[in-house]
């Protein structure tokens, strides 16, 4: 287990303020944050690059906080991959086993098997100017593993690549964790990222990690209006709750939201996007909250369409490119739109 | 690939359109580049068209010039393989640590290059004069600048080390830092971080840094010939024979000069250029 005990550090621009985090061993843990919010100086503090200005780091039952880098067997991938130019890929491999002595025979194998499993057999006598970002990604993963760390690094690893090919090196990521089981923190900024990956996700801004927890919990349950934007919450009004009949009715400006939390006084309303139904007609459904409107804006998002529903209150609404053509929806239709009680959150 | 033949077409007419175009600014740069140039090659002309073949064999083979030659390469080859010595670590340290005073290293480095070159001898025979502190007592142990190839040495190393060391440091500050710190966590010390890291990836930079560091020493006059006018080196054997001799019995060893001088540069360049692929 990975332990942070109130960790503080300053460092350039950057700031780290109170870090307590535990990480369970075998855990793919992702830290979820905006540009900015710590994330890297976090990781490399880990990793022993930067020594903490306050707080401890337990790993292992034992205090490592001043442990150099080179003895923490912790591997790390940078976000610029940070591949030795001057060296091929196979001496970038080797390169830590040299270093601790490993014997020819035994560095060979496990460059081999590494290169096997992460399908780099082909590029080893390459110098990394003349491979592609994914292939740099792979070696630069090959290197940090080659050494059987006991923790994993990763940050943004996979920020610099395309779409289709981040796509497919989550699954791979995720397969390789399976295989290895070594324990995984992994930084990004991307929340679609963190969902396909994590077993747990610590939300992290300004330096602080706001909300621990797994990604259902996270993304359904954001603790502040921080966390729920971030995690996209789209649709957010300030209120007023009370009870009334057995649910809470929340009051924001001249319109009224039922919602299943019980928290009273003043909120944060939040609702997500996708969470909101269209219809033609008034729907003759359960849910409470029904709104009528007009759709002020339409923007593609590939597989999804991000609509605006101006009505008393403006919502913003995802809705799959089907049922949008489906309905024949455009900019001035008027709509009805609906959203469940239990899918709107209090904060 | 009819689509890429027509966009060629239109690249070259307005290629053609934009020379029109800019034509007033080339022979404006031709126009002060020629000037600049003749400032170069006039000399060199000069000084091969007015040397007798004769007259320049007849220098190749004269002990005294041979001698000067050889003192001048032997030195500055020695200036620059100390300045590598001692200026490579130099510029790691001002390159990448933050420390106090830095700053002010950092310029001082750069004093020796603006001073006047006697001056700068000057200063160096203050220091190892058989008579300075610091001269008196090496010479107690037998070790004297004044006069000899040291004090060439002395001379020379004042003036082109600087450029050694800024060469270096401008290569080791483009390095990546996030080389080091993967370094780090891969299990390397700095010894390791230095030697396996820094120093290959700057190698270019520092080799031309010490062919500049060699130019430098090799064409030395003024700091040389306040400290050690004997042995003579080539600059000092060119200033003596002009004064005692005169032009036409210069010129010749001049002209031996500049062609020994180009081939070894145009080597050392050469060498320097082997990078890491």
């Amino acid at each position: 287990m990975l332990e942070l005990k109130g960790i503080s550090k300053s460092w350039e621009e950057f700031k780290l303020r109170n870090v307590n985090l535990k990480i369970y061993d075998g855990e793919y843990f992702v830290i979820l944050g905006p540009t900015g919010a710590g994330k890297t100086l976090l990781l490399e503090t880990i990793a022993g690059l930067h020594k903490p200005d306050e707080g401890e780091i337990w790993f292992e039952g034992r205090n490592i906080t001043l442990t150099p880098p080179e003895h923490r067997k912790i591997g790390i991938v940078f976000q610029d991959y940070a591949l030795f130019p001057h060296m091929t890929v196979r001496e970038n491999i080797l390169f830590g086993l040299r270093l601790k002595k490993i014997p020819r025979g035994e560095a060979e194998k496990r460059l081999h098997s590494m290169a096997s499993m992460l399908k780099i057999e082909g590029i080893l006598h390459r110098y990394p100017r003349t491979l592609s970002g994914g292939e740099k990604q792979r070696v630069a993963l090959a290197r940090a593993l080659v050494l059987q760390p006991k923790l994993l690094l990763l940050d943004e690893p996979l920020s610099a690549l395309d779409e289709e090919i981040r796509r497919s090196l989550w699954d791979e990521l995720r397969s390789i964790h399976e295989k290895l089981g070594i324990t995984t923190i992994h930084v990004t900024h991307d929340q679609t990222e963190a969902v396909a990956l994590a077993d747990r996700i610590g939300v992290m801004n300004q330096g602080s990690i706001v909300q621990v927890g797994t990604p259902q919990e996270v993304f359904r349950n954001p603790r502040t209006e921080f966390i729920a934007r971030f995690t996209g919450f789209e649709n957010i009004y300030e209120g007023h709750a009370s009870e009334s009949g057995g649910i809470t009715m929340v009051k924001v400006g001249d319109v009224e939201i039922a919602s299943t939390d019980t928290k009273r006084g003043k909120v944060k309303v939040c609702i997500r996007p996708e969470d909101i139904t269209l219809y033609h007609e008034r729907p003759d459904s359960s849910a409470r909250n029904v709104f009528q409107g007009v759709i002020s804006n339409v923007s593609d998002r590939g597989p999804l369409v991000r609509l605006k529903v101006r009505s008393k209150l403006e919502f913003i609404v995802l809705i799959s490119k089907k049922s949008f053509v489906e309905m024949k929806l455009k900019t001035g239709s008027p709509v009805y739109l609906s959203f469940k009680a239990s899918s709107v959150r209090l904060i | 690939m009819q689509e890429r033949r027509v966009t060629y077409g239109l690249n070259l007419r307005g290629m053609a359109g934009s020379l029109r175009k800019s034509m007033g600014f080339y022979v404006f740069l031709g126009f002060f580049s020629v000037f600049a140039l003749l400032f170069v090659v006039l000399p060199l002309a000069v000084i091969f068209l007015s040397t007798e073949a004769e007259d320049l064999l007849k220098v190749a083979v004269d002990r005294n010039v041979i001698s000067a030659i050889f003192m001048s390469v032997y030195t500055a080859s020695l200036t620059t393989i100390i300045s590598l010595i001692f200026g490579v670590p130099l510029a790691f340290l001002i390159a990448r640590y933050r420390f106090p005073g830095r700053d002010v290293i950092d310029a001082i480095i750069d004093i020796p290059t603006l001073l006047p070159h006697t001056a700068a001898g000057i200063m160096v025979v203050s220091i190892l004069g058989n008579r300075q502190p610091l001269g008196r007592i090496l010479s107690s142990y037998g070790i004297s600048f004044l006069d000899t190839f040291l004090g060439i040495v002395a001379a020379q190393l004042f003036l082109s080390f600087p450029y050694l060391v800024k060469s270096a440091r401008d290569a080791f500050l483009k390095v990546d830092p996030n080389l080091e710190k993967a370094a780090r966590t891969l299990g390397g010390g700095m010894f390791t971080i230095f030697f396996k890291i820094y120093l290959p990836l700057s190698m270019h930079a520092i080799l031309t840094g010490a062919v500049l560091t060699w130019a430098r020493a090799i064409s030395e006059f003024g700091a040389v010939a306040v400290i050690a006018y004997t042995p003579y080196t080539a600059p000092v054997l060119v200033y003596e024979t002009f004064v005692t001799k005169g032009l036409e019995a210069t010129r010749p060893i001049v002209l031996l000069l500049v062609i020994i001088t180009l081939a070894i540069f145009i080597f050392l360049r050469k060498l320097s250029k082997i990078e890491y692929e």
